[in-house]
């Protein structure tokens, strides 16, 4: 840091959270110290983070906060975020896995939502196509698993076997807006399913 | 309560189950050992399976393996599961570890358990004396006429006055050592109902939560509406009836004249000289330190559940939430329809966690090699002491002059033996020096072990012995 820099009085835990963000969702469990000096520096991070037309979500009572591009409609910016792209399993994992968020949050006081395998399994089973290949469905949804974690919302648990824990920020990511956009895409892809039926495709009838 | 009530307690109720459970003399021994016992609370999953091993041990060398044929994981798993409801599993922050921690209702069993034992003594004498403390303030403090309570007042000073006069005249009455005891016993039995009480009141407050929780979740009418029906039935935690009770001990606990007072009684209480052979006494005198984290465990889940009662009742997620389940079903009802021919490809999108940064210079790039700079100087140390002669007694066997012994024997034969070997070349270094030869004959190309066949081989010793070894056959060939 040059000297010029320090007298426009870049305040001390600056770069150390805004770099934190960079590089991930931030979560008050995990870095407890990172996370009070953004509390204490919040209006410094969204000056600095907006500059490069980026939006701060700091979520206090949910305990996470990170990086979202703005809006911008005209796609004049270039993206600093990038966009993972998702099958459609994994997209409908997702968006169930949100709806079990709701449903736990609505009952339960607990704050963590924990699930094993066999759980989600259960879970997407039902929208799976039935198949003699067992293994091969669980196979696969095993790696759609694996591409949750890695995309950050989905935690295996240390010490226990096949059990995850569904991150909070879920709610930040899958949000209204994002499922009626999945809704429309599911919608529109019936559609043109119902208007030129594959063979023996006699289960999108009822779409019609 | 009617025959029908209580024969749904019997059907129903997580206490009564336990009692009525195969395993009750377990669940309640390893309940006692694990939480009441120390009076503790919020243990780890491992600890409590430790625990659970240690009475399943015990148990298994007195009764028989096949008493208790299951591993504590599975037991520990029943007990907290939906239909059993003995132990509470939970996760708390920060931990991966599932908690665990024991129901209301299961302590209320264990508590009669323990009172079917009976007492040694009944505290008859010290329970009358503070039925009587009861009573009284009951009636005093509900007294609206103050003539009456100046009239009570009055009364109570005239006996305070009575009791110093009699204490000036040398009256003093010491309570007796069976007194002393029965007041002893009473003062322990309140405590533990006090820790007791804890577990009850946040048991209650995590019921109202889930009362509350039911009705937001099938709320048809407006958020407003909502709310006005939520707090209009004082149904928020902190201002239920079991809320503010537990604030009012909370403050009383917290104030620090009283605190100074019970520490001051309870360190006086200590020296009492009827009672310094009773080791309950130690316990009584340490038991406020228990309550502090009782209370303040029960303290944090209020104030959990009320801050997760908010975030649920903010009107921004309120309208989200039902969108989002209005969406999700839709999704589902969607994904059904095309169950047998899913979308392929990619199908939607989501931003990555991340900004991406590419740091090209965190690559590593070429780097001439270092110079390694030794150190060889070597310090002279104070080693008088110390017995050399462990260093200078290993020797190395060189296994190319081993290699050469057979390679020479082999200059005359296609193959050889390792007797052959040995006995052109003698062994010098024993048994180290066979091993080195096995291990040339392992990495050979040109040698095979037999294992079937057995071989001797004997060396001579310094001081004139004879060793012997016997090793598989080993016959090394010429290289092709």
């Amino acid at each position: 840091m040059t000297p010029s820099e320090t007298e426009t009085r870049t305040p001390e835990e600056l770069p150390a959270v805004v770099t934190r963000l960079f590089k991930g969702v931030l979560y008050v469990e995990n870095d407890e110290k990172i996370w009070q000096s953004l509390l204490g520096l919040t209006s410094q991070v969204r000056d600095y983070v907006s500059v490069l037309g980026l939006d701060l979500i700091l979520d206090e009572s949910e305990g996470y906060a990170f990086l979202r591009s703005r809006e911008d409609p005209d796609n004049t910016l270039p993206r600093l975020i990038a966009r993972r792209t998702l099958t459609f399993n994994v997209s409908l994992l997702l968006a169930l896995l949100r709806g079990r968020m709701l449903e736990f949050d609505t009952n339960s006081s607990e704050l963590r939502l924990i699930m094993t395998e066999q759980e989600i399994a259960d879970m997407v089973s039902v929208f799976l196509p039935e198949s003699s290949n067992e293994a091969k469905i669980l196979d696969r949804l095993g790696a759609d698993i694996k591409k949750v974690v890695e995309l950050g919302f989905l935690r295996k648990l240390k010490g226990q076997a096949d059990t995850y824990e569904v991150a909070r920020v879920l709610k930040a990511y899958v949000d209204a807006q994002w499922l009626e956009e999945f809704d429309a895409r599911l919608a529109d892809y019936r559609a043109t399913l119902a208007g030129e039926p594959l063979a023996g495709a006699s289960a999108t009838e009822e779409g019609k | 309560m009617d025959f029908y009530a209580i024969n749904s307690l019997r059907e129903n109720h997580a206490g009564w189950s336990l009692l009525r459970a195969q395993n009750a003399p377990l669940a309640l021994a390893f309940f006692m050992a694990a939480f009441t016992g120390p009076n503790q609370r919020n243990l780890g999953r491992q600890q409590l399976i430790d625990v659970l091993d240690d009475v399943l041990f015990g148990l298994r060398d007195a009764e028989g393996e096949e008493r208790f044929p299951r591993r504590a994981v599975e037991y520990l798993d029943d007990w907290a599961s939906d239909e059993r409801k003995w132990l509470r599993k939970y996760y708390v922050p920060g931990e991966d570890e599932p908690h665990y921690d024991l129901s209301a209702a299961a302590e209320d069993v264990i508590r009669w358990v323990e009172s079917l034992r009976g007492r040694e003594f009944v505290a008859t004498q010290s329970r009358l004396t503070s039925i009587f403390a009861v009573l009284k303030q009951l009636v005093q403090q509900s007294e609206t006429d103050p003539e009456v309570r100046l009239a009570e007042l009055r009364r109570q000073r005239d006996g305070i006055d009575d009791e110093m006069q009699r204490i000036r005249d040398g009256n003093i009455r010491v309570m007796t050592g069976p007194e002393a005891l029965d007041h002893l016993q009473q003062l322990t039995t309140l405590a533990k109902d006090l820790l007791s009480d804890f577990r009850e009141v946040e048991q209650n407050f995590r019921k109202l939560d889930r009362q509350v929780r039911e009705q937001i979740a099938t709320w048809d009418g407006t958020q407003g509406e909502l709310l006005e029906s939520i707090f209009g039935n004082q149904q928020d935690i902190s201002s239920s009836l079991q809320g503010r009770t537990f604030q009012g001990f909370w403050d009383y606990l917290m104030s620090p004249q009283l605190r100074t007072e019970l520490q001051d009684l309870l360190h006086r209480a200590t020296r009492i000289e009827a009672l310094a052979h009773t080791d309950s006494l130690h316990a009584v005198a340490n038991l406020h330190q228990d309550w502090l984290p009782a209370v303040e465990q029960t303290q944090a889940t209020v104030r959990q559940l009320s801050q997760q009662m908010r975030r649920l009742l903010d009107d921004k997620v309120f309208l989200e939430n039902k969108r989002i389940m209005q969406l999700i079903r839709s999704v589902e009802s969607g994904a059904l329809g095309t169950r047998e021919a899913p979308p392929s490809g990619l199908f939607m999108e989501i931003d990555a966690p991340s900004v991406d940064v590419v740091l090209p210079f965190e690559r590593p790039l070429y780097e001439p090699s270092r110079k390694v700079m030794v150190d060889d100087a070597v310090l002279t140390a104070d080693d008088l002491d110390v017995d050399a002669d462990a260093l200078f007694s290993q020797f190395f066997v060189d296994k190319e002059r081993l290699r050469g012994n057979i390679d020479a024997v082999l200059a005359d034969a296609e193959q050889a033996t390792l007797g052959d070997v040995t006995a052109a070349y003698p062994l010098s270094q024993g048994l180290a020096e066979l091993v080195a030869y096995y291990q040339l004959a392992t990495e050979s190309d040109w040698a095979t072990i037999n294992p079937e066949q057995e071989q001797r081989l004997s060396w001579r010793l310094p001081d004139g012995s004879t060793r012997e070894a016997t090793i598989e056959h080993i016959i090394f060939g010429r290289p092709a």
